[in-house]
């Protein structure tokens, strides 16, 4: 790891590469997962899934089921008429379980609760379900194509937390949603230009893999509903759960152990409803864990068909993009209308461009529904756009660098009218990638280098609380709702806390992720945890220390003054600590004071996005001729997080953000025949990176203080994700003359892309 | 979820076999189940009983015997193969090829005895030991018998084995002078996606005679006489095979290969051309140092 810093030196602890808080817990296996929890009286459901990926359910038979020893109950969607069935925060399109028609193979269909889970699993096998087969969709062609069949016949919901203001447009029956992104005057931009490149590109469904699969475990008592889940948004899930049982928010209670990763894959709600009903009609605690294949049916990534066209002056300037993304979303729209949003801002890149006009639209198919996956919607139009930035830069005779650095906007230039201006130093990012690329040199013969750039609008909604609460002893406990799936978040906001209460780390601990002892955060992603909550923590904490001021002018200092000093206030020059202070105001041993922190869309949270997050990839490539395999020999990662407050953690976030890239660039994807069968649900099969196949990496951390959160901070953890395919296709380029347009860049596409390239070789002997 | 099955651990084969009996068709001989545990979990395949081999001593092992074969014993673990100096001696493409067998943990549990009958067409060892000339020890409830591995594989996971016979141990030739085995593979994901296996011959200045078998890329493991016969009588020098190489790519692209998740019949085909280069020179590497 490299650090450039240009920012102010924070303070204590701000900064340091502290050891992760969970990271014992995690390596010795004492963390206790959703998956370890039991609940007195629990039993365990298994679900029945259906073998068609687009049918109408003519019966379901559960007799025989119901009638094995051990089986509690068996559940369908005639059993659930009290239940609000469809959930989704952005289209309540989505049934908890099939309602009469199946949309994709492996839709729930059937659940069963036994004492057991071999109890459940023996019961599925003696359910009876009959399907009248209906035409199926599997590709985004086929979906848009006359006379397709219709996926949703009901018009869903809107709802209010879909993630952006306007409606949301469907221009066609399988259309889930539909935006747009248009400024200035497209067809003057393409009629002045010196150069139009132009293509079609396509990128991958994918899998967000976590190690831990979906686990729920409901709980129905005193009124109300407990729910453990492995969700990186509670307060979302809290939300659809009230909802579909029709309770106020306050009877729901989302709780969140340790969670195994999520990448977007744990976002919103998936298994949460389904489980709670499973516990409603068996009237007992519940609990469902799905097997990693199960989860691979649950959600994925979108995969995206994108046209684009951009032109350019001679001198590499842009001049406008035009593009139109097909995202394949699957049977239901879960987060996809938000993906589809980002994407169509995304597919600009970071550039300015005097025109644009982008249209998204997201699209339904027979397959396992899309929803959010790391990156969200910008891998999908920077693979194109950012191929495009090369393509121009080859035929105008510019170097690849160079194109970038004359279109990049400055800092504080905003994207888009009323857009937040960059708050990053995009030129100097390039220039730190290329350095560490040794971009002047040449590349050994057949090898190829390429930098790829992206920036993300992200921080998502404003909308985060926190509470601090300074103990009789001085120590403090922090609440917040923003889960730790891994990312480091108990670590880096316990480091904010510290520093801003001017305490050692030992003496603060976090409440995480219970939406009825912790407190309100909107969600846990577009990298906003450390940004957002973290803002909410600082106030938090400056409520608690101005309240322990005014205690302190009251019970130490008779009504006098007092002065701030480190970790308490200085009364008459004696240091009081804040237990000091909290012991004196109650006038005994205990008490404490509730800090307060709000976060909201005003002040410096007015302009959208929150905060922009940066991708900035150098890969350096080489290919094999023979078998089409493409060895990836360096990959560069500039993380632009203006302050790292741990270091250590912002490097594995980037890290593991490029390889996942690194895993879409070279091999994942799952692969749905024209029937609508998943040929790869499997991790043998869908062939995700491991640590064996990462490349000699040098991640960069570049730290200027510009963002708007704590010490300057902003997000990371996703950009460098977003550019790793475009990167390592115009390194493949370089490296031998093909462009690539389909990702995964599996061996036969690349070994096809060469033969197009040499008509007529074969074998050398 | 894997179904509720009896685990039985006999200390004998002909305890083993007895077991079998008792068990009848609703037992699966248990011989370190990277394949067989998957498939029960899958919903593929269901047995009320596993019959415990991998602590059979008949079936453990490594030897040379008094023919100077290589004989492996059914249940030794890839990694024991890997890692084991005899076979490093006698075959050492064997020990290449059995260190990138699928991954660590897969060759840590399974076993040469279960990969060969479990009859995945994606075998690594299946396609190798076809070229090798090897042949199978079987041990059931009617007695011993040999098979050559060549006529073994039937059909994707389907042998020439009875149900209730056990596969005692491999045998392998001893080596000739003159004599070189190499297996090569391209591999995208955990098994191959096309492998090819030679064994040739070098007398004087030439190749005179030449085994290639190619796996992955047709129902099972099989033998490709027409691309041994292009290389037989070819010049014991590498840089002089363009032509029979060649010809050896034409007899391989003739196969009925099978397309799947790492590639089109086309691509496999040029695949296999590719590998009877590498493993053809390497073979004749080894040829020429044992002449």
């Amino acid at each position: 790891m490299r650090r450039v810093t240009t920012r102010a030196t924070p303070p204590s602890p701000i900064g340091e590469s502290v050891p992760r808080r969970d990271g014992i817990a995690k390596v010795t296996g004492a963390a206790r997962f959703t998956s370890d929890l039991s609940v007195p009286g629990m039993a365990w459901a298994k679900i029945l899934r259906s073998p068609y990926p687009h049918a109408r359910i003519s019966s379901i038979d559960t007799a025989a089921a119901l009638a094995l020893p051990g089986v509690i109950a068996a559940v369908s969607a005639a059993d659930l008429a009290d239940v609000e069935l469809y959930y989704g925060h952005a289209l309540a399109d989505h049934p908890l379980i099939a309602h009469g028609v199946v949309r994709y193979g492996g839709e729930p269909v059937v659940g069963i609760v036994a004492e057991d889970p071999a109890t459940a699993e023996e019961a599925l096998a003696l359910v009876s379900v009959e399907y009248d087969p209906l035409p199926v969709v599997t590709t985004v062609e086929a979906a848009l194509a006359p006379g397709a069949p219709i996926l949703h016949e009901r018009e869903a919901e809107q709802r209010p937390q879909r993630g952006f203001e306007e409606a949301i447009e469907r221009d066609h029956p399988n259309v889930c949603s539909s935006s747009t992104q248009r400024w200035g005057d497209i067809d003057a931009a393409f009629a002045g230009a010196d150069l139009v490149v132009e293509g079609d590109f396509r990128y991958p469904i994918s899998y967000a893999y976590a190690m831990e699969p979906y686990t729920a475990i409901a709980h129905w008592s005193d009124g109300g509903l407990t729910v453990w889940s492995s969700c990186q948004h509670p307060f979302m899930v809290r939300d659809d759960l009230a909802r579909c049982f029709h309770l106020p928010l306050s009877a729901v209670r989302v709780i969140v152990p340790y969670v195994g990763g999520g990448y977007g894959s744990k976002s919103y709600t998936k298994i949460e409803p389904l489980t709670a009903a499973l516990a409603l009609r068996a009237d007992r605690p519940v609990k469902l864990a799905l097997s990693i294949e199960e989860s691979i049916l649950t959600t994925r990534g979108d995969g995206a068909v994108v046209h684009i066209a951009s032109a350019f002056d001679g001198d590499g300037r842009l001049r406008g993009r035009r593009a139109e993304i097909l995202l394949n979303t699957g049977a239901y729209a879960e987060n996809s209308p938000l993906v589809g949003r980002k994407a169509a801002n995304r597919i600009c890149g970071p550039y300015r461009i005097p025109a644009v006009d982008v249209t998204c639209r997201a699209i339904y198919t027979n397959t396992s529904p899309a929803s959010s996956f790391r990156g969200f919607g910008a891998p999908q139009g920077i693979f194109a756009g950012e191929s495009q930035m090369d393509e121009a830069a080859e035929r105008l005779g510019i170097d690849p660098l160079e194109i970038r650095r004359r279109n990049v906007v400055r800092p504080g230039e905003a994207l888009w009218s009323k857009a937040r201006g960059m708050d990053a130093d995009l030129d100097a990012d390039l220039l730190l990638a290329a350095d560490a690329l040794a971009w002047d040199t040449p590349a050994r013969p057949g090898r190829g280098r390429a930098i790829c750039i992206s920036a993300s609008d992200a921080g998502s909604e404003p909308v985060t609380t926190s509470l601090l609460r300074v103990h009789a002893d001085g120590s403090v406990t922090v609440t917040v709702g923003s889960t730790e799936i891994g990312q480091g978040s108990s670590t880096v906001l316990a480091q904010i806390a510290a520093a801003e209460m001017d305490l050692p780390l030992d003496r603060v601990h976090l409440l995480q992720s219970d939406t009825t002892a912790a407190s309100y955060d909107r969600s846990t992603g577009a990298s906003r945890t450390t940004t957002l909550v973290g803002l909410a923590i600082q106030a938090a904490a400056r409520d608690a220390r101005s309240q322990l001021l005014e205690w302190a002018r009251d019970a130490l200092a008779g009504g006098g003054t007092v002065e701030p000093a480190k970790g308490g206030v200085l009364v008459a020059g004696v240091h009081h600590d804040w237990g000091a202070i909290v012991r004196a105001w109650f006038a005994g041993a205990g008490g404490e004071v509730v800090g307060r922190g709000y976060l909201r869309r005003a002040g410096s949270m007015t302009a959208m996005p929150p905060f922009w997050e940066i991708g900035c990839v150098g890969a350096e490539v080489s290919v094999d001729e023979e078998t089409g395999q493409i060895r990836v020999e360096r990959l560069v990662t500039v993380g632009d997080v203006g302050c790292a407050i741990n270091p250590q953690l912002v490097e594995s976030q980037d890290v593991g953000a490029a390889i996942m890239g690194l895993g879409i660039a070279l091999s994942e994807e799952l692969v749905y025949t024209p029937e609508g069968s998943l040929l790869n649900g499997n991790l043998v099969e869908y062939r995700v990176p491991r640590a064996s196949d990462i490349p000699p990496f040098t991640a960069i951390l570049a730290e200027r203080g510009d963002g708007v959160g704590v010490y300057g901070a902003k997000g990371g953890g996703e950009g460098a994700l977003n550019p790793v395919a475009a990167a390592v296709a115009n390194a493949v380029r370089r490296a031998t003359g093909i462009r690539l347009h389909e990702a995964p860049f599996t061996p036969e596409r690349v070994w096809r892309a060469l033969r197009e390239r040499d008509p007529g070789r074969e074998g050398d002997g | 979820m894997i179904p509720p099955f009896a685990l039985a651990r006999p200390a004998s084969v002909s305890e083993a076999i007895a077991t079998f009996a008792d068990a009848g068709q609703d037992a699966a001989w248990y011989a370190g189940g990277t394949e067989l545990l998957q498939v029960m979990k899958m919903g593929l395949a269901r047995f009320g009983t596993l019959i415990d081999l991998k602590g059979l001593p008949e079936l453990r092992g490594i030897a040379v015997d008094a023919s100077g074969a290589l004989v492996i014993g059914g249940a030794v673990t890839h990694r024991e193969i890997e890692r084991s100096s005899i076979v490093g001696r006698e075959l050492p493409g064997l020990v290449g090829l059995e260190a990138h067998v699928a991954n660590v943990r897969v060759r840590n549990q399974g076993t040469i005895g279960g990969n060969l009958c479990f009859a995945e067409p994606h075998s690594d060892p299946a396609t190798f030991l076809l070229a090798c000339d090897a042949h199978v020890e079987l041990w059931g409830a009617g007695g011993a018998r040999e098979l050559p591995i060549d006529g073994f594989f039937l059909e994707p996971f389907v042998t020439a084995r009875t149900p209730d016979e056990i596969l005692l141990a491999i045998v392998i030739p001893k080596a000739a002078a003159g004599e070189g085995r190499a297996y090569e593979k391209a591999k995208f994901r955990e098994r191959p996606a096309v492998s090819v296996a030679v064994r040739l011959r070098v007398a004087g200045d030439a190749i005179v005679e030449a085994v290639v078998a190619v796996g992955s890329m047709t129902d099972i493991p099989v033998r490709v006489p027409e691309a041994g016969t292009a290389l037989a009588g070819a010049p014991a020098d590498p840089s002089a095979l363009g032509a029979p190489l060649a010809a050896g790519a034409e007899a391989m692209a003739e196969l009925d290969a099978v397309g799947d998740l790492d590639g089109s019949a086309d691509f496999k085909r040029h695949l296999a051309g590719v590998l009877l280069r590498s493993a053809t020179r390497a073979a004749l590497s080894e040829a020429i140092a044992r002449a």
